[in-house]
């Protein structure tokens, strides 16, 4: 887990990046009471130009590493005393050894400015139900995404097995399709499985920002049970900083991140790859995992490793522009490359294990950004992005061997195909993705936006294995989808309330062409259909006293169909519905926050969130009256409450704990079925679907203990997951399905070297090999050990 | 010889201890009731998903008359990957898991639950997607149609697979229980098995109720259907010689929906047909060497006077028994089509059980006779459903149900 309050300090004391080392020093001194002459320790120190600062030690110290040569404002504060501020110049020798003496004030604690809140902070005390994820700190550990995901309050991560398995996330209560995911704004679905939160690894992610329920018209998207949008680095500096991380089920994992860029010209280079490999060939058991006797089926468990998990992505993506310069403060020509392997083990749960059933995935897209500041006219911010996306998925499903547990063919089956039918279909999905955002600013206190993302889908698929009269290659299916954006966002009172209005338009269009075969002949089907929808909300935020802050947002949240949902999947017997409407939701979220409170070596924040959310005309799946088709309708509603917390503490800078849970109260809302039955799931728990769940995260700095340079840090994880019924929870009383408690406990350490280059970490996950599920029947990885090396070439 | 009175009192421990040991078997000794001598029956009930899955429940009662049975917090989930089949023969229960094909055995646990005894995993030799059914207190067969389209989609290869499970035990033995057979390359115009079940055993043959189909030409959408009913027939027990056998009376399949659609009654396996597209509902009967007897047939269609739709029927004894007959002018889109009608194969008679409301009965699996009554679940959409006891035409309201989404599918004894 990372520590909430681990990642403000991270924020405002190292300034881990790399950087030039000519052209960077070291800032240190101390601060002591004017009258006492004692240090004072834990004052705020904080170059307000850089963003970048850092606390005063137990004896006052403090010293802010990798300064770059200018002119900055230094800014200290520390609660009972005066604050202090002052131009200083920074020369390539740096800044030892000055002294800042505070005087004592006499406000009162609640009324002591705090400068130099983090973005984390500031965006965490906006209207906007959300949560900041600074990846920074646990880069130099063997650490996914969706675990650091899993570990804020409010969001569920559901993997189906080991590194690069399908992933389901859910944002208090609201899953599937109702939460949308970004990288760096632009909709993730459009890259595929091989670019996404479960191939990307942590170094080259700056942060991911969470948004529960109502999102910011900025993030343009049609989410409406929240958003995660994941920001890739985005240096402005020379770099070159490389990872590689080994573990258990033979895992690798390979990041090479770096930029150039030339301050004469701006031109700037970015460039990152990474690798994933896994077999994934962790240990699994139980009443599922059993190997029949060839004489008679009788059925013994056994203690299998899986054998056909394998994984592997890699990818790319490099950015050639210019930055900082007088007509833009960005422009980028990029381009993202990446594939992907996967092999599926077995179907919805292990009973029937699979030995050669596979899928591959890979995209390219190209695109072209920029950004400016005051573009034209003082206060207009534009920020406008163009891309086409293409991409392939294969799945092949063939063979006629039927293996058991142990990897062995122990039958031909008369037809191919270990899931069903033999399937060996490729799909071709092209997207043009155009993204816009202009804000203008007319004070300080108000600021417009205009934000919009439009984009055109077309997919194309066909089966090798298809039949005569089956064959969809000459099929199309087209969506063209419009989320406009309108907001207005105020700061009054001095700055204490903050409020934004916003409305959206959502349309589409959706254009397919299908065939019918008769006579020998494929005969074109055109369809069209086509909708709008509005919504509209409001993210408000008033700070009570200095520590503590009122958060209320509230949004009528439009989804629109998925391709999928609109097209069907051939593959999966998936017939269309071009009817299907759009899943309407009415969010509210109360959140509160407080502080960060000091209490002598202690510091303390908390908030939590508590949210309603009611969806209306959701999209389900159906099955035809015969059971052999499934489509999608819309029919259900949902009513989702709950609330989730955070608490995080810190002992004198080097204990750090956070607490995090969440419960949500996530109903089946419809009295009657789409037949008139009466349904009696009518106020049921909806099925398969966790509902309480806790994190801690410990960390202890050990940095003193071995008296080196470097920075020795330990850390213990815990994850707590309540027991939840795979179907509904009051139907039967016997024998049900059950996705049981989770407790899972990983370790680490890690060790940045002096001249911070070079990092280690080893981490040990699922420390007590306990027997762990995240879906029902489907085990997760036991005890791992993973080493991780980074250094930074410069 | 001599024993001693220690070695007599040893021998006698240790023959009550055997004796309790074997007692104490659950394989050997199924229960047929509860412990009061009062019949146990089983309901089961398939509780519909907002997303089309279904997940079958069962519960025991003793009281299927003037209570009300639910399955709100109460009954006993049956394992089904995609779905569970259940059935109940020799006083034990018997569920497929259809997407494993494990059939997993369970014993009436004297109280308001099952333990499961035995299982036994046919995928090795059915693959994951079997149906089964009993023949009798002591066997199971499970079976699977395995069909293989040629490139060119002219012609299709169809295999038949069974496998012989002795119970109590779900005892299987490959080499002797399991045949497969390939029924043979259908061309463009020819009629195949296309899909097998609800068997029963008469005599020395085994009759299976099928899907007919017949080989289209590529491009035709629609799988047309033969002009005939066909019926597959094996040596019992030795499950040899596979033959179709068919015969003109109608259209459509023989194979029950997951209901039984044969009985046996002097001398003769009689059959109900599946009806398709207004085909005639019809009773044929077969005889003991597996022909159809060309000579019988009891056209629903033409006593009523009226088309109805058919699926399964339920025997009562003696040539009577139970149809649900739907209503097909009422059209697809009214949920509750089908009504309840005491036939008799004797007489070729057939009355409409005019006081039992309509409902849904297409997904109806078993009735259970205790008495010389029939117990029956009848469920319409928006009316409150029963268990409804039929003795001839007298027909009265018996537990009532929970409605709506927790559709009774069969009571079992």
């Amino acid at each position: 887990m990372i520590p909430r309050i681990l990642l403000l300090i991270n924020i405002l004391i190292l300034s881990t990046s790399l950087a030039n080392a000519q052209n960077k020093t070291n800032v240190s001194g101390r601060v002591i009471d004017s009258q006492s002459n004692k240090g004072i320790p834990f004052c705020t120190i904080l170059l307000k130009d850089l963003k970048k600062g850092g606390y005063t030690d137990e004896n006052g110290h403090f010293t802010l590493p990798k300064v770059p040569v200018g002119d900055y404002e230094l800014v200290v504060t520390h609660t009972g005393h005066s604050s202090y501020s002052k131009k200083i110049n920074v020369s390539e020798s740096g800044i030892n050894n000055i002294v800042i003496s505070l005087s004592e004030s006499e406000v009162k604690l609640d009324e002591v400015l705090v400068v130099g809140e983090s973005e984390k902070t500031q965006m965490e005390k906006q209207g906007f139900a959300s949560k900041r994820i600074d990846t920074e700190k646990v880069a130099i550990q063997s650490v996914e995404l969706n675990t650091l995901l899993d570990q804020t309050s409010g969001i569920n991560v559901r993997q189906e097995g080991g590194l690069g398995s399908r992933t389901k996330y859910s944002i208090n209560g609201l899953g599937g399709n109702a939460v949308r995911i970004f990288i760096d704004g632009v909709p993730m679905e459009y890259y595929g499985a091989s670019y996404s939160i479960n191939s990307l690894p942590v170094n080259l992610i700056e942060s991911m920002e969470v948004y529960k329920g109502v999102v910011p018209v900025t993030l343009g998207s049609d989410a409406l049970g929240g958003a995660i949008n994941i920001k890739t680095k985005n240096a402005k500096k020379n770099s070159l900083d490389l990872s590689y991380s080994v573990g258990s089920f033979n895992t690798h994992q390979v990041a090479l991140n770096g930029s150039h860029r030339n301050k004469k010209n701006g031109f700037t280079f970015r460039g990152s790859m990474f690798y994933n490999y896994a077999d994934n060939n962790y240990e699994v058991w139980g009443k599922d995992v059993t190997v029949s006797d060839p004489n008679n089926g009788r059925e013994s468990e056994v203690k299998a490793r899986r054998f056909n998990d394998g994984y592997k992505a890699y990818g790319t993506k490099m950015d050639i522009g210019f930055t900082d310069v007088k007509w833009a403060d960005q422009f980028f020509i990029s381009m993202v490359y990446s594939d992907m392997y996967k092999e599926v083990q077995h179907g919805a749960t292990m009973n029937v294990p699979f030995g050669e059933r596979y899928y591959t995935q890979g995209n390219l897209v190209p695109s072209i950004s920029y950004q400016k500041k005051d573009f034209v006219t003082k206060g207009l911010d534009v920020s406008l992005f163009s891309s086409y996306a293409m991409n392939t998925r294969i799945l092949v499903d063939t063979t006629k061997n039927k293996y058991n547990w142990h990897g062995d063919v122990e039958t031909q089956r008369p037809v191919g195909g270990e899931m069903g039918d033999p399937v060996h279909s490729t799909t071709d999905e092209g997207t043009f993705i155009n993204r816009f955002s202009a804000s203008y600013t007319i004070n300080d206190n108000n600021i417009f936006n205009l934000s919009g993302i439009i984009t055109d889908y077309r997919r194309t698929g066909f089966n090798r294995e298809a039949g005569l009269g089956e064959d969809t290659s000459n099929d199309y299916q087209n969506i063209f989808k419009s989320v406009m954006g309108l907001s207005y966002s105020n700061t009054a009172w001095d700055g204490k309330l903050r409020t934004n209005v916003f409305a959206k338009q959502y349309s589409y269009t959706v254009n397919a062409l299908y065939h019918t075969y008769s006579g020998g002949e494929y005969h074109p089907l055109p369809k069209q259909s086509n909708d709008t929808n509005y919504g509209y909300g409001v993210a408000s935020s008033y700070d009570v006293t200095e520590k503590f802050t009122v958060q209320l947002s509230a949004e009528q949240a439009v989804r629109l169909p998925m391709p999928d949902e609109i097209f069907g999947n051939g593959a999966e017997n998936g017939i269309s519905n071009l009817d299907l409407n759009p899943e309407v939701s009415n969010n509210l979220n109360l959140g509160l926050r407080y502080g960060e409170i000091y209490m002598g070596d202690h510091a303390l924040t908390f908030s939590t969130t508590f949210f309603h959310r009611n969806v209306n005309n959701m999209i389900q799946r159906s099955v035809d009256t015969k059971g052999e088709y499934f489509f999608y309708e819309n029919f259900s509603k949902v009513l989702s409450k709950g609330v989730d917390l955070q608490i995080d503490y810190d002992y004198n800078r080097k204990f750090y704990f956070t607490f995090s849970g969440s419960y949500n109260d996530t109903r089946y809302n419809n009295k009657y079925t789409s037949k008139g039955e009466i349904d009696h799931l009518y106020r049921a728990r909806l099925k398969n679907l966790p509902y309480l769940q806790f994190n801690t995260n410990m960390r202890y700095d050990m940095t003193e203990l071995i008296k080196s340079k470097g920075q020795l840090q330990v850390y213990w994880n815990m994850r707590y997951v309540h027991e939840y019924y795979r179907y509904w929870y009051h139907i039967g009383s016997d024998n049900k399905d059950v996705i049981p408690t989770q407790f899972v406990n990983d370790i680490g350490a890690s060790y940045r070297f002096p001249q911070n280059k070079l990092a280690i970490s080893l981490d040990i996950k699922n420390i007590f090999n306990e027997q762990v599920f995240d879906n029902f029947a489907i085990q997760q990885p036991g005890r791992g050990f993973y080493f991780k090396v980074s250094y930074s070439v410069f | 010889m001599k024993l001693s009175t220690t070695s007599k009192l040893a021998g006698l421990f240790v023959a009550s201890a055997l004796f309790g040991l074997t007692a104490c078997d659950k394989n050997d000794e199924p229960s047929t009731g509860g412990e009061d001598g009062r019949t146990v029956f089983h309901v089961a009930a398939d509780v519909a998903d907002p997303d089309g899955d279904a997940t079958v429940f069962m519960q025991p009662t003793k009281n299927i008359v003037d209570t009300t049975l639910t399955f709100i917090n109460n009954g006993y989930q049956m394992e089904g990957v995609r779905s569970a089949r259940v059935l109940a023969a020799g006083g034990r229960i018997y569920n497929l898991n259809y997407g494993t094909g494990q059939i997993h055995e369970l014993e009436y646990d004297d109280n308001r639950s099952y333990n499961k005894i035995q299982t036994v995993n046919l995928s090795t030799w059915l693959g994951e997607y079997p149906r089964f059914g009993a023949v009798s207190d002591e066997y199971l067969l499970a079976h699977n149609v395995v069909n293989t389209a040629s490139d060119d989609e002219r012609s299709i290869t169809v295999f038949l697979q069974v496998a012989k499970v002795g119970i109590p035990g779900l005892v299987f033995n490959s080499e002797t229980d399991f045949v497969q057979y390939e029924l043979g390359t259908f061309t463009v115009g020819e009629d195949y098995v296309f899909r097998v079940d609800a068997p029963v055993v008469y005599g020395n043959k085994v009759y299976y109720g099928t899907a007919y189909r017949k080989v289209g030409e590529p491009d035709v959408e629609d799988t047309p259907r033969p002009d005939e009913l066909a019926t597959l027939v094996l040596d019992w027990p030795s499950l040899d010689n596979p033959q179709v056998t068919t015969t003109p009376a109608s259209i459509g399949d023989t194979y029950g929906y997951r209901g039984t659609a044969m009985f046996v009654h002097e001398n003769y396996v009689y059959q109900v047909n599946m009806t398709t597209d207004g085909s005639d509902a019809v009773i044929t009967r077969l005889d003991a060497d597996g022909n159809y007897d060309l000579n019988y047939e009891f056209n629903i269609r033409n006593v009523l006077g009226r088309s109805v739709g058919s699926v399964h029927f339920h025997h009562v004894g003696e040539g009577k028994g139970y149809i649900a007959l739907e209503d097909i002018s009422l059209g697809a889109e009214v949920e509750d089509r089908y009504e309840m009608a005491y036939f008799d194969v004797n007489t070729k008679s057939i009355e409409i059980l005019s006081e039992v409301p309509k409902s849904n009965m297409f997904y109806y699996q078993s009735g259970a006779m205790e008495e010389g009554v029939f117990n029956i679940a009848v469920s319409p959409s928006t009316e409150n459903a029963y268990i409804w006891q039929f003795e001839g035409t007298t027909t009265e309201k018996g537990a009532q149900l929970d409605g709506g989404n927790i559709f009774v599918q069969g009571i079992y004894k």
